[in-house]
């Protein structure tokens, strides 16, 4: 059956898939950060259940992308740090899925 | 694993570890023992409307500054999406007009009109019923519009307590109707909030913050 994105059939475009975003603890990222608005490294840290340090080096890397944006904003008096999904990271996020479950949709039964 | 991945259960799963921590029910709790001991407090010479406030004055801070100080800087602060706002909108509508409604009743006590000939018009436990219902189905739809079933359950208890009241007037006389009946609910209330915040404490202990104005 050929494929709607790519016009290829089978699992081969799995070649096309994004990269950055197919990394497990990336995709929990970017998953969490599509479904809000936005949020900070705290809530990404418990929902993610990654490290400081290891969530840090996958932010740093989905920014250098131009998926996601560090926002920095005042609670009260305080500097305060909110991460979001650009509108391209959003659109990146969205094809992801689109490949993932045409992946999973081409492939035989057994 | 990853085709699956199911964004309204992460999206839903991040919006009740909001409700987790027990806040709600013991500011409620609180609330309620505030309404148990109002006429007792009134007694010992605390007047209207500190003998309520005494109470209920704690049961605000505990739910402002215990979002502030124990909740956010475990789960930390997110912002949700369009369906929430909309949902926090309905939450607000409704807010606004239970508000017009408690000044109707409380205007409509002052003139007698409430509970008195209402409940006159009503015969036996049906008036009794009719706010036990009331109260129930609108913290239901409360709960519901939060997406937090937990606060439904708190509308039962509400609504029982409103049945008790009533049921022991006769039985054991003011003040202690109210005492025995919104006291009950408020320590009930209270000992769900409290272990629901022991089990949240520990299931989020405090984050060693090593990322700049994280917390």
């Amino acid at each position: 059956m050929p494929d709607k994105i790519t016009g290829d059939s089978g699992p081969r475009h799995l070649g096309d898939i994004d990269k950055l975003i197919h990394e497990p603890a990336r995709l929990m990222i970017m998953s969490y950060l599509f479904v809000v608005e936005s949020a900070d490294f705290v809530f990404l840290v418990r929902q993610t259940g990654l490290t400081w340090g290891n969530l840090s080096a996958h932010i740093s890397k989905l920014e250098e992308a131009g998926y996601v944006e560090v926002l920095k904003e005042f609670v009260g008096k305080k500097p305060h740090t909110m991460l979001s999904l650009t509108e391209q990271g959003r659109n990146a996020f969205t094809d992801y899925r689109k490949q993932m479950q045409q992946v999973f949709k081409d492939l035989p039964e057994n | 694993m990853h085709a699956t991945v199911d964004l309204k259960h992460i999206e839903q799963k991040s919006w009740r570890s909001n409700f987790q921590d027990g806040i709600t029910e013991l500011s409620l709790g609180l609330m309620f023992l505030a309404f148990a001991f109002a006429q007792i407090f009134e007694q010992l010479g605390l007047t209207s409307p500190w003998n309520i406030l005494v109470l209920a004055l704690p049961a605000l801070a505990i739910s402002i500054l215990g979002k502030r100080m124990i909740t956010q800087p475990r789960v930390g602060r997110v912002k949700f999406g369009p369906r929430r706002k909309t949902a926090r909108k309905r939450m607000l509508v409704l807010s606004i007009t239970s508000t017009v409604f408690l000044v109707t009743l409380v205007t409509l006590t002052a003139l007698g009109i409430f509970p008195g000939r209402i409940a006159a018009a009503l015969p036996g436990f049906g008036f009794m019923a009719v706010v036990a219902l009331g109260t129930i189905a609108f913290m239901a739809l409360f709960a519901f519009l939060l997406d937090y079933p937990r606060l439904a359950l708190l509308g039962v208890i509400v609504g029982l307590s409103v049945v008790a009241a009533e049921l022991l007037r006769d039985l054991v006389g003011r003040p202690w109707h109210f005492l025995i009946a919104y006291g009950t609910a408020g320590v009930i209330m209270l000992a769900m909030g409290a272990l629901l915040l022991i089990s949240f404490m520990r299931t989020y202990p405090p984050l060693v913050s090593e990322a700049p104005d994280a917390g």
